[in-house]
């Protein structure tokens, strides 16, 4: 077991005023924190991606959270474990245990930086873990970056994504039907080379985005790949639900569609040029956010 | 030898428009081919040329799914249903 708190890295930037923390925490926990040197707003608590939209949003999280931290908002990232440099296999991920993983990460950033009710911030995958983080959280504000919106659908895309892989790759794919099977089979099925195991994929299945956000009327920005015309009929179902709840829901849609599954030339050519409209649309909701709560 | 494509269609802006069509533009506009509009004819092969990677796959499915109103099956997205423009709109009919 490591020691808790021992940092392995430090980094301050004195140009733009912040200071950066890598470290392990309790049970094994890796996470990175960006502090501020001057005055802090407010904080956000980032709940990554999983599989192969981990590694293809990483440094997107990072500019992110360096871009936050510049302009006064204490940010933490967070790998769960069983990925990124945090202890654990990935075929012990569940997400409950992912849940508890980011819920102390945002308990101690909170204590850390002084800040009651972080805002929560959810890519893809990780938008249900932040839902859930923000309904233990008290009125903790939510960005959800291109959110999954049950952990079936999102099943569904990554096998679907894997599918088109293949078939330009030249192969004949293995149907959604025969995922479970292979699951049962082997205990986890490998995904663009990523295992989801069986464990994660059972207990997130039905976990929904709208369960996980709860009852209690929070603001939330759904940022979602675009082209704006594009339709997307489950989410605005989701959003509206969400409205009824009593939650105000900003939707911003990029230019481009946001496809994070696949790296190399393909994830150059259509996701980079989009990033920087991602990172400014998202500080400029936080800011406003933050900035609004600080004054009030 | 001629071949027959269906010619599906789709309602836009008051116009009936061939989904041959609609994903031909889907490829120009949106996945930015950087080839000649003339030669994506309705056989052209698609996959063979390089003309759609994986991300384009995903996001012609979404496409048909979200603009054309199609419900594809899973068990439908193998490598002949995407060869060309009019495989494509053949997978985005209504299953019989």
């Amino acid at each position: 077991m490591r020691d808790a708190g021992a940092n392995v890295a430090t980094r301050i930037d004195e140009e733009l005023g912040f200071v950066e923390e890598a470290g392990f925490f309790e049970g094994g926990l890796f996470g990175v924190s960006y502090k501020p040197t001057a005055r802090t707003h407010g904080a956000v608590v980032i709940c990554p991606a999983i599989l192969s939209e981990y590694d293809h949003t990483y440094s997107i999280d990072v500019s992110l959270a360096r871009a936050l931290a510049a302009r006064g908002i204490a940010v933490h990232r967070l790998h769960y474990r069983g990925s990124g440099h945090s202890d654990g296999e990935p075929s012990d991920m569940t997400f409950e245990r992912m849940l508890e993983d980011a819920l102390a990460a945002t308990v101690r950033f909170a204590a850390e930086v002084g800040v009651e009710q972080p805002l929560i911030l959810g890519v893809r995958f990780g938008s249900l873990v932040a839902a859930a983080v923000a309904a233990g959280s008290g009125g903790s504000p939510l960005v959800l970056w291109d959110p999954a919106l049950s952990g079936r659908a999102y099943f569904r895309d990554a096998w679907r994504a894997d599918m088109m892989f293949q078939i330009n790759e030249g192969a004949k794919p293995a149907t959604r039907d025969a995922f479970p099977a292979l699951l049962e089979r082997d205990n986890q099925v490998d995904v663009l080379g990523y295992p989801i195991g069986k464990a994660l994929y059972d207990s997130a299945l039905e976990r929904s985005l709208v369960d996980e956000v709860g009852d209690r009327a929070r603001r939330i920005l759904i940022l979602r790949g675009g082209p704006p015309a594009s339709a997307r009929p489950k989410l605005d179902e989701a959003v509206e639900e969400l409205r009824g709840r009593g939650c105000k829901v900003d939707v911003e849609v990029l230019d481009d569609a946001l496809i994070l599954w696949f790296q190399g030339p393909e994830m150059r050519r259509n996701a980079r040029p989009h990033v920087a409209e991602l990172i400014a649309r998202t500080v400029d909701w936080i800011k406003r956010e933050l900035v609004k709560d600080a004054v009030a | 030898m001629l071949t027959a494509v269906k010619r599906t269609a789709t309602e836009i802006g008051g116009r009936r428009m061939a989904t041959t069509d609609r994903v031909r533009d889907f490829i120009m506009d949106e996945l930015r081919w950087r080839g000649n509009r003339a030669d994506l004819t309705d056989d052209y092969p698609l996959l063979e040329n390089g003309v759609i990677d994986s991300l384009g796959l995903l996001r012609i499915v979404e496409f048909l799914e979200s603009q054309c109103g199609a419900e594809i099956d899973d068990r439908e997205l193998v490598p002949t249903n995407f060869a060309t423009l009019a495989a494509i709109a053949r997978l985005a009919e209504p299953s019989q």
